[in-house]
């Protein structure tokens, strides 16, 4: 998919995947705090889950903020071509 | 087996405070030389770190290890060697045992879990400033809000009586103080283990429906055999004694900070939303961890361009990361709208960042939102040089902060 230009000039956000090594996170709840909407925590032990699989483009800012902000380098965004 | 060679002339480590607000002026000379060798009190070396990304990649790094008892790991006094006679808990292992251990407490410090204890904390932050109040000026800020609101929350937490902090915080103290003699820290250790273990004692007869922190480690870890009674008491130990000195020492300083500028307390007080990142501000500048964070190399690796040796001994510093000008512009300077302050590293990095930091920061969002808005014309009732700082100790703080409105 490739960028398209919107009428007030702006570049369209890209859509992206989000990869989860789950065995490093440590439940500081960063990402949670940077975007609720997308990461959650295990009741039972604080770990990362995924609450959307499928994010909006335009959250892509908020989740790379989550994955800079984890101590463990558990959030691997990938962003589609 | 590493032999340290014997060179002559390097640093002596560490470097005591003689600035009492800002790091020693050599971490900067440091920084500037990168990865830096230094000679300890046994003859022992150890590699410093002071660069920021250095600091980074060095606690990133699955190449060192948090176990005092690896080959080469260093310690600051010989009452810091003592400690790798006690018991050891999650904070000095490795995975997997630091993952099976941490998991288990957790669930305690989840987002959710902070917004489920906010309305008590706001409730017990507004009881303290109003007893201050009550008391009138002049009065110990320290006493009265900086250690007490911690000390409660922790012994809300692990569900110990608040009347037994007095001999818990000396104890505490006792360990914590880097002058005093190994004896003495491990006593001090002792005290709090025995004590601990009355505590989980008593709920291991009575555990009742486990919605408590101890009760559920009796129910899921200790019946289960997944940890040991003795594990858990460290555990607890651990997370009382972390969970109020840290805090306390940055309640005290982080009010200091605002005391001394006046211009940063007037934006907070007009716009009392700024605390949460006059929160991660004050941690950067103040950095109570002013001496973590330790590790032993466990296999040959190279960070910031230096090869460290497996053997070896590192200091990824903390507060020499927060100061690091590569990163935070002007670094002394204290600025609540600093953009980047939430990019401090007092709570350290990697997988054994504070595992009770949502804790501290709901604690000073709260202290900070309210308290310049109560009392609105608080100072210093004494001058500077006379508010007693904790010079000798393993963690940064003041002893006493009198003020008065």
């Amino acid at each position: 998919m490739t960028t398209t230009k919107t009428d007030d000039n702006q570049v369209a956000p890209k859509s992206f995947r989000i990869i989860l090594n789950q065995e490093k996170c440590i439940g500081a709840g960063h990402c949670v705090t940077c975007a609720p909407d997308i990461f959650g925590q295990n009741e039972d032990d604080g770990v990362v889950i995924l609450l959307n699989d499928n994010p909006p483009p335009d959250r892509l800012a908020a989740v790379e903020s989550a994955a800079r902000m984890c101590p463990t380098g558990v959030i691997q965004v990938t962003k589609e071509e | 087996m590493n032999t340290a060679t014997q060179e002559t002339d390097l640093p002596t480590f560490p470097i005591p405070r003689t600035d009492l607000l800002v790091p020693p002026a050599e971490y900067a000379k440091f920084r500037e030389q990168g990865p830096t060798k230094v000679r300890m009190w046994d003859g022992r070396d150890a590699w410093v770190f002071t660069r920021n990304a250095d600091v980074r990649e060095l606690l990133s790094s699955p190449h060192f290890s948090a176990d005092p008892t690896k080959p080469g790991y260093p310690f600051l006094t010989p009452a810091r060697a003592a400690t790798v006679k006690s018991y050891q808990t999650f904070i000095t292992m490795d995975p997997p045992d630091h993952t099976k251990f941490r998991r288990m407490l957790t669930k305690d410090f989840t987002v959710k879990r902070m917004e489920e204890l906010r309305p008590a904390i706001e409730k017990y932050v507004d009881g303290l400033i109003g007893d201050m109040i009550e008391h009138g000026p002049p009065c110990d800020l320290v006493k009265h809000l900086a250690l007490k609101l911690p000390v409660t929350v922790v012994s809300m937490l692990v569900g110990v009586p608040y009347d037994d902090h007095e001999r818990l915080v000396k104890w505490s103290n006792d360990r914590l103080d880097l002058s005093l003699p190994a004896e003495v820290s491990q006593q001090a250790y002792k005290h709090m283990a025995d004590y601990f273990d009355q505590v989980v004692q008593k709920k291991e007869k009575d555990p009742g429906d486990g919605s408590d922190m101890v009760g559920r480690l009796v129910l899921e870890q200790i019946r289960t055999g997944n940890c040991t009674r003795m594990d858990a008491v460290h555990m607890i130990l651990l997370l009382y004694f972390a969970g109020h000195e840290t805090t306390a020492n940055q309640i005290g300083m982080g009010v200091l900070n605002f005391l001394m500028n006046p211009e940063q307390c007037k934006k907070l007080q007009a716009n009392p939303e700024l605390a949460k990142n006059a929160v991660e501000e004050m941690l950067r500048l103040d950095t109570p961890t002013h001496y973590n964070a330790c590790r032993a190399a466990i296999a040959d690796v190279t960070i910031g361009g230096q090869l460290i040796r497996a053997g070896e001994g590192a200091y990824a510093l903390l507060i020499a990361a927060n100061f690091d000008p590569a990163v935070f512009p002007e670094p002394t300077k204290f600025d609540i709208e600093r953009a980047n302050a939430s990019a401090q590293m007092t709570f350290s990095y990697g997988l054994h960042q504070c595992i009770g930091q949502p804790l501290a920061r709901l604690e000073l969002q709260t202290v900070f939102k309210t308290l310049f808005q109560r009392l609105p014309n608080l100072e210093l009732a004494v001058p500077f040089d006379q508010i007693p700082f904790k010079r000798e100790m393993y963690v940064y703080g003041l002893n006493a902060l009198p003020v008065r409105w």
